[in-house]
């Protein structure tokens, strides 16, 4: 019945993004609450995590990136760096679901936006920007910012997953008008993701740094631990304000 | 995910089997075969001296490929596509199994088929018997006289244009090789290389074989083949190796094969790799690790949009075997009179591109089942494909750099991929998408003003793509939508002056949403009537001939040859007086055709390239 819902309201001419976004998020919470199971899920935010705080100290980050397994040739060039720190993230990962893929694909959006902001030009980047871009992140405002950003991310990219098989059949008869206004509404899908996500700037930068002084590091639970928590709390939000009066 | 235990050829069924969810056995030879693999026209030096290793080769890129075609992957009720990766264990026979089985070859071979098809692989090898080999083969007599390369050659447009290319602009004499997989893909294959080898005259001709692989006696119970890509090459490389050739070519367009995502559903595998750089490279890897002739492989239209590699065609003045080139992906089901179906993805990008490049002549409307422009597209994939298409194309009209860029993420890896700084590759690879949104759009534009009053009067169904892609269909400005996406200005032809919209609002059928958004402030049509025949269309025309002529001389580069195509492009629709057009097609042409026609002294076409690039015209 979630799911008819969800095709109902893209089928409905003026329907808000929002409202087709928090009734696929509805729709979707039975395996998103499962998604903690998959260690690909978890990873990419475990490993972004160690790797900003590595990144504080120029030594700490080259040895974080020797315990990667970065080829030093990938050290050399930025992009490659990103690249190779991506697929060292995914090698580790194990069993590719489609949740996994769109936490990696979270994973290189942040990435690549926070370096981005660093750099000269779109692509042109340099190791040593990916270390500043990293380190800034470390900070309790620079984290929150991030983990919220990576939670935005995949939740966005999971929602726009599921509307997306749909949306094609309805483009001109129901919420989007044409494709241009379809990717509207999936611009504005993210952007309700990212509003939905916004818990995660408040308690995220106390998980980390609770975690760094209680254990003096990121261990892989804590991670997992973390991310169920997150997604329980976006998902009962939205259960919560779906079933207000 | 399923697990399948694939037993090839015969071999023993191992004694400790895991959990399979099941088991297959393909068979190539005898009475119990369920798959038929046959060479034709190879010469009978190659059936005697063929090494054992490509043959192994050869055979399990079959074995893999029957299996791929026999294991269903998905299911509509599968919604997070559990089963779409499947997990495959086989038992092959081969000439030398220690060399199959030893790590750096197997574990190559296996990660080569997972970037392919998004499964996994494992491989136990057997010893085969050797005494089958002659039965893969139908041979002549005739060699392959002065074949210095391959060309994969599927008979349609992009295979066409990278024959042609390699003889004209590399140089080179291909050997053409194909997967036949029904006389009728045969019979197109044969009669266009025969096409070919005519307009070539007295130069050597082209000579052809022709791989024979398809199931026996049932159709594919899974329709992605994803392995196709690997067994393609595999076809190549068996024969590139047994002739001593070294390079291989696989020519296509750089949007289809680099494959960026244009459905926000599609991960993984569900994007086909067919010729994905990514695929390239590891096959050559592989390759390298059986030994024997190294084998390159090269795609020359990487960096070049469909409607680019139609130019190539009609560059070299084949452009009308266009016609009989079919790109279809639907071989089963269509006529002679209609072979393309129309709404398969391969189908959108020729149409949009025989459109852009001023060749529908030889690609009209009434060869496709479904017109997409101005016919309703039936419910369901066929939407899906057109729909998925118009919406990428608005999402890089529309988005921001930065957002295109989140957008385009996997571009990353990709650059990593090819020779050269990965930066600039990334930004070429960009470049190029912005290209195919800017060939789709002068495609609708053209198609827009051939069917305006049809658009205007509301006479088109909803589903077709001059209405996907275009306003709604009650298009009254301000009457829709909440105000971020209410309709300010529509402007349906707006190619040039890119202008990056900050704090203002103003949208149209892909129009920009928000600040950082782009849109575009003139069409081609208005400068043109801005020009106010100031521009004498005809001497144009004949400039623009002569300016083609001065450019193609001194093309050196791929942007170059670009170039050339545009300013033919531009050429011949200002001989056929459509002046919105020519300065489309020159503001593709750029500035160095600016610089050459400065040169060369064509003042009419100065002017013109100044106005469609930008440049206040000369006082």
């Amino acid at each position: 019945m979630r799911w008819v819902a969800v095709t109902d309201a893209l089928g409905s001419p003026g329907e808000s993004a929002g409202s087709i976004a928090s009734k696929t998020l509805n729709a979707a919470a039975a395996s998103l609450r499962n998604a903690p199971q998959e260690p690909g899920c978890y990873l990419p935010l475990l490993q972004l995590s160690r790797l900003a705080v590595a990144a504080r100290s120029q030594d700490k980050f080259a040895e974080q990136l020797v315990e990667l397994g970065i080829a030093e040739g990938d050290r050399e060039d930025g992009l490659r760096l990103l690249v190779a720190l991506e697929q060292a993230s995914l090698g580790r990962a194990g069993r590719h679901t489609v949740y996994t893929d769109i936490a990696e694909r979270a994973y290189r959006e942040v990435l690549l936006g926070r370096v981005r902001a660093q750099a000269e030009s779109l692509w042109g980047i340099s190791p040593t920007d990916v270390r500043l871009a990293l380190a800034a992140q470390s900070t309790e405002n620079g984290y929150s910012e991030f983990a919220r950003d990576w939670f935005s991310r995949f939740v966005g990219r999971t929602l726009q997953y599921f509307i997306d098989r749909e949306l094609s059949n309805y483009v001109g008869q129901g919420a989007a008008e044409n494709s241009g206004d379809a990717v509207r509404l999936e611009r504005e899908v993210l952007a309700y993701a990212n509003e939905r996500t916004r818990i995660l700037k408040e308690f995220s930068p106390g998980w980390l740094s609770k975690t760094l002084w209680t254990k003096g590091a990121i261990p892989e639970e804590s991670a997992q631990r973390f991310f169920a928590y997150a997604i329980k709390k976006i998902l009962d939000d939205v259960a919560m304000e779906a079933d207000a009066p | 995910m399923t697990r399948v235990l694939a037993v090839c050829g015969g071999a023993r069924t191992p004694r400790r089997r895991a959990s399979y969810d099941s088991t297959i056995h393909p068979v190539l030879y005898g009475r119990d075969r369920t798959g038929h693999l046959v060479l034709e026209n190879v010469t009978n030096a190659i059936v005697r001296n063929l090494q054992p290793r490509s043959r192994d080769l050869l055979e399990i890129a079959a074995y893999v490929y029957l299996a791929d075609t026999e294991v269903v992957r998905w299911s509509e009720r599968d919604l997070l596509n559990k089963k779409w990766v499947r997990d495959f264990h086989f038992v092959i026979p081969v000439s030398d199994p220690a060399f199959w089985s030893s790590a750096p070859v197997s574990e190559q071979l296996s990660r080569t088929l997972g970037t392919a098809s998004g499964d996994t692989f494992s491989f136990t090898f057997a010893k085969g018997s050797p005494s089958e080999a002659e039965q893969l083969f139908t041979g002549v007599d005739t060699p392959f006289p002065g074949a210095d390369t391959i060309c994969l050659f599927s008979g349609g447009a992009d295979s066409l244009a990278g024959v042609v290319y390699a003889c004209e602009s590399m140089g080179k004499h291909p050997l053409l090789v194909s997967h036949r997989s029904s006389s009728r893909l045969d019979s197109r294959q044969g009669n266009l290389r025969e096409l070919l080898n005519q307009r070539r005259g007295t130069k050597r001709p082209l000579s052809h074989v022709s791989v024979w692989l398809n199931r026996d006696g049932s159709q594919a119970k899974e329709t992605s083949q994803r392995t196709r890509g690997f067994l393609f090459l595999t076809l190549a490389t068996v024969i590139a190796r047994e002739l001593g050739i070294s390079q291989v070519i696989v020519p296509e367009n750089g949007p289809v094969s680099i494959n960026l995502r244009k459905l926000q559903q599609s991960y993984g595998a569900t994007l086909s790799r067919t010729t994905h750089p990514a695929l390239l490279a590891e096959y050559q890897t592989l390759v390298r690790a059986l030994g024997g002739t190294d084998v390159s492989f090269v795609n020359p239209f990487l960096f070049s949009t469909k409607t680019d590699v139609l130019g190539v065609l009609d560059r070299h003045g084949v452009g009308d075997l266009l016609q009989e080139s079919v790109s279809c992906a639907h071989i089963q089901g269509q006529t002679n009179a209609q072979p393309h179906c129309g709404v398969c993805s391969q189908c959108i990008d020729r149409r949009v591109a025989s459109i852009a490049a001023c060749m529908e002549a030889y690609d009209p409307s009434d060869r496709y089942e479904h017109d997409i422009f101005t016919e309703a597209v039936p419910d369901g994939e066929p939407r899906q494909q057109v729909e998925s298409h118009a919406r990428l194309i608005a999402r890089i009209l529309t988005l921001s750099e930065e957002a295109l860029a989140d957008e385009f993420s996997d571009l990353a890896a990709l650059s990593t991929a090819l020779p050269g700084p990965a930066s600039k590759n990334a930004e070429r690879l960009m470049r190029m998408m912005m290209k195919y949104a800017l060939d789709y759009e002068l495609a609708f534009e053209r198609q827009f003003i051939a069917h305006k009053r049809a658009v205007i009067t509301g006479k088109l169904p909803g589903s077709c793509l001059l209405r996907l892609s275009g306003p709604p269909a009650t298009n009254s400005a301000g009457s829709q939508g909440p105000p971020s996406h209410r309709a300010g200005t529509t402007t349906l032809v707006n190619i040039h002056h890119e202008v990056v919209m900050r704090d203002k609002y103003t949208t149209s059928q892909a129009g920009a949403v928000g600040p950082g958004s782009h849109a575009h402030d003139m069409s081609f049509a208005q400068v043109w009537h801005q020009a106010g025949g100031q521009i004498d269309i005809s001497k144009l025309s004949e400039e623009l001939s002569e300016l083609r002529s001065a450019l193609k001389n001194a093309a050196t580069t791929e942007e170059q040859d670009i170039a050339v195509g545009e300013v033919s492009a531009a050429a011949l629709a200002a001989r056929s007086g459509d002046g919105p057009t020519t300065l489309s097609r020159l503001a593709n042409a750029g500035s160095w055709a600016l610089d050459v026609a400065v040169r060369i002294g064509v003042p009419v076409a100065v002017e013109a390239l100044k106005r469609a690039l930008g440049i206040p015209p000369t006082p």
